[in-house]
Formats: C-alpha cells, structure tokens, sequence
C-alpha cells in the first residue's frame, strides 16, 4: 500500500505547515487537530524537559490510551533525537471508558495531551538547536475508525536555563495522571474473577465518588464487563471479569489505574495499582 | 470517509432489542480454546443456510470481516489475506468469513455486495457468512475486524486472535510478520498443538447492532 495514498490528508496539512523555529507543525484532518508541543522554548543540559502529542478530537470522535480495550490501537511515537538527547515513554493521563454496544474501549475524547520526558545529558554544547523529531501515529475513531500518521519537529536551542513562559498545557495534563507510586496489590484468580485487594493511602477515596479500574495491559480483564468494586475505609475489594489472555492463563501481574470520579470531569483523579499474584491461588 | 450513521435508533426487530436486553452491554463470554467451537447456523451471501455442523471432519477457519475498515484493507490491498485463503482452500480446510456489521453500519454489505467483494478483491472464502443481528460474531464474542478463529475436524476451538502480530493499518506486511493463523495450520498439519491458541485480536471494532 502506498502511504501517498492512504495519507492524502498527512501530506497536504505538512507541506501547509512549513518548520517554523521553535514551533510545531499542525496535522488537521477531518478528525483530529495534532501537534507536537513544548513545555518549555529551550532545552537545558542536565535537565528534563517536556514535550507532548497534543490530540483534539472532532466532537464525539475519540482516541486510545495504553490500552485501548476491545478494539483500536494506543497512540505510537517514534523519537529521532540528536545525540545527548534521551525520550522516556509517555505519560498516559487518566483515560475514560466509551461502550459502543457489547464492546468497550478506553481512551481520550475532545482533547488530550501525551507527555513525554527528554533526558538532556549534562554536556550538551550551549548555543546549539535541537531538532526533537516525533513520528506518530494514531487511531482516530467515531463508530467507525480512521488511522493517522504523521512527522513532527520542534527546534529547541540549548540554554543554560529555561527561559520564557512554561506552556500551561503542561501544568493542566499532569493534574491528569495517575498519581504514584503504585500501590502494591495482591491478586488472585479463578476461572470466573479476578479479585484484587489493596489498602489504599489515606488521601480521600470514596466509594460514593464511583471507581472505576483501567487495566493497562490488553486482555486480561473485559473491558466491556461491569467491575465489582467496594471500599471499606482504606481496604480496597475489586472483582474483575477475566479477559481473553486471563481466560487461557494464569496472570501473575496485572497493572492499571483506579479512577475515581465518574465522565471525563475535572473531579476524577488516579493511582497506579500493581497487583502481583500468587502462583498458588 | 464518510459518517455513518448507526441504526442504534431505527426501530429495531424484537429479536435484536431481546438480544441487547440479554446481554447487559457486555461482550459475551469468549469461547475457550479447547473447548466445543460454539455451533451456529446462519445464511451466506447466496441466502443459503451454513452451520458450523455442515464441515464435521474438517478444519474451519473463521473469519470476521468488515471490507472498509482500515486493518482489513490493509490485508485485502496487499493481498496477504488472499494468499491465505487460497492455501487454505488448496489445503481442503474451509474458510467462513463472517460480516457481523449491522445494518447502516461500517461495513454492512448485501449478498450480492459481498460476492461482488470476494471476485473484486479476488478473494476466496468457501462462503461468506452474513450476520447482520449479530448473532454469531458475539456468540463467538468476535471484537475486532479481523478476528480470527480456528476449529479443528473434531469441532474443538483450537485458535482465537490476530491475524498476525503486527497491529497497523498501513504498509506491506513486513518478511517477519507472524501470521498466526498460518502458523497455527502448519502446526495441526504437522500433529502438533498450536503453540499460540488465543491472541491479541487488532483491527476496528465489530459494528454490531444494538
């Protein structure tokens, strides 16, 4: 298959977008608007600076998180970094959970942004430009599903500091991530459940706020199962639906997210969880 | 691409609103590797009666498929879901593709629609099943397009999953792409069990009726 093709709207939007300094080109299609952004103008040697896949999503239209659920893909980002420069994974905010009939997905409607770290070793040359480039693609999906692709490329000079406004963006996003450290769970399996119990940390989850789980990994609960999820105080009881993979064996980690809060509001909040099973049970 | 529009809020028959009713909005349990292949009955393109009991004795594989998402296309345009099929039909195992889009859906397709798919695409499945309710694709909790399955000669479920272990929508297949359906194949040919039963399904969701 030719990528000329099937990517009529990637080419056209870039060769509108020519590189401009310091700034990110803009992919717009019919159903996404994505850029990729900076927290900060400069990069620092020593330091970590910031940027992200900012996605807006034509309403009703959504995309995926790390685990996607039933169907659809997670959002890729390849990294061409110059020496010195190191990407880290992606920091996924707090996804929600759409049901379109029998199936489930999870991921991000309207608006996200995926952050990602870049290590900057301590001896990169001052006065030198960066070029951060970032080839993503992306499932863009409604009821029916359009794959997305395309090539990113900041210019970010090397300072001594970081000069300039901080892109608010930023500070917004990390309001949205799970909070860590994990916490440490123990899970057991049956051919009909997977329980989780786990105490939490004392910093005001409620049941009546709704919980709500996101496992990260595919397949090892159903997405589209309603979860058994009680609280008592700290003490946290949740009862999964084993997914295909947990069906056909023994899971012996399972990590995810607990949400609390219902919808996409600023109300929700997250923690990492990371259930660790016993052989025996 | 154009929007479609979902017959979520047509009247729908009696039959598919019992259906969703029974099903609480969730994906029904997925059949498991080993066990009886769920039997179904449901009509081709040609509006003949197929059941999974006609082929006792040989080996079926399954195929859920919907012509205009991206991951079947991708299959179909390189001609890696082609080649497939026609070694599976030289080899005497019957290849079922199943369209379980419901109508309005991405997808749907009349019989002759989907006969028309199969000479253009030069496609050759033994039949192409149509399911417009839904019946057989969450019966066999089908989530994807595609998503593959694999019953052996004696009925039992023997594969469910990918076609392969590269989910994108784009490009050729690359040399060292796992098909595991084929791999599956080679190995029951060879006596063999298969080495990866149940998978990771990609693709498009199912667009099912509800």
């Amino acid at each position: 298959m030719n990528l000329a093709r099937s990517f009529p709207f990637a080419l056209v939007c870039l060769a509108l977008f020519a590189p401009q300094h310091a700034a990110a080109q803009k992919f717009i299609s019919p159903y996404s608007e994505v850029s990729l952004v900076s927290e900060t103008a400069h990069l620092v040697p020593g330091e970590t600076a910031w940027v992200g896949l900012h996605i807006k999503t034509k309403p009703g239209w959504h995309t995926y998180w790390r685990n996607p659920g039933d169907s659809g893909l997670p959002t890729r980002i390849a990294w061409s970094l110059p020496s010195g420069i190191a990407a880290g994974g992606i920091h996924w905010p707090i996804p929600e959970k759409f049901a379109f009939g029998p199936l489930a997905g999870y991921g991000y409607k309207n608006e996200t942004l995926l952050m990602v770290p870049l290590a900057v070793d301590g001896g990169l040359g001052l006065g030198a430009e960066a070029k951060v480039t970032a080839d993503a693609n992306w499932l863009v999906c409604e009821d029916i599903c359009v794959p997305e692709r395309a090539t990113f490329s900041l210019v970010m000079p090397v300072a001594d500091r970081a000069a300039g406004p901080r892109n608010a963006l930023f500070r917004t996003y990390r309001a949205s991530l799970p909070a860590g450290p994990p916490v440490v769970a123990e899970g057991h399996q049956t051919a009909q459940a997977i329980g989780i119990s786990a105490r939490l940390p004392d910093d005001g989850w409620r049941a009546e706020d709704g919980l709500e789980f996101f496992p990260a990994s595919e397949g090892a609960a159903e997405a589209s199962a309603p979860q058994r999820i009680r609280l008592d105080g700290l003490r946290l009881v949740m009862e999964l639906k084993p997914g295909y993979l947990a069906e056909e064996s023994r899971l012996t980690v399972l990590e995810g997210v607990l949400v609390s809060g219902a919808g996409n509001g600023s109300g929700r909040k997250g923690i990492k969880l990371i259930a660790r099973f016993n052989p025996g049970t | 691409m154009m929007k479609l529009t979902r017959a979520r809020n047509a009247i729908l028959p009696a039959v598919a609103v019992i259906a969703a009713v029974a099903l609480a909005g969730t994906a029904s349990a997925s059949p498991k590797i080993g066990d009886p292949a769920p039997a179904f009955s449901g009509l081709d393109s040609g509006g003949q009666k197929v059941s999974l009991q006609d082929y006792k004795g040989k080996t079926v594989v399954l195929e859920w498929t919907n012509h205009d998402c991206p991951y079947v296309r991708r299959h179909y345009a390189t001609g890696n879901m082609q080649k497939l099929q026609k070694e599976v039909l030289a080899s005497d195992i019957v290849w079922l593709s199943v369209i379980s889009s419901a109508p309005g859906a991405q997808g749907h397709v009349s019989g002759k629609q989907a006969d028309d798919l199969t000479v253009s695409r030069k496609a050759a499945p033994a039949k192409v099943i149509l399911d417009p309710a839904g019946k057989i694709g969450r019966l066999y909790a089908a989530r994807t397009t595609p998503h593959m399955y694999i019953v052996d000669a004696g009925g039992t479920l023997v594969y469910k999953g990918g076609i392969d272990d590269n989910p994108t929508s784009w490009g050729e297949i690359e040399p060292d792409t796992k098909n595991y359906v084929r791999l599956a194949l080679s190995e029951m040919k060879a006596g063999k069990a298969v080495s990866n039963p149940s998978t990771r399904p990609y693709g498009c969701s199912v667009k099912y009726a509800y």
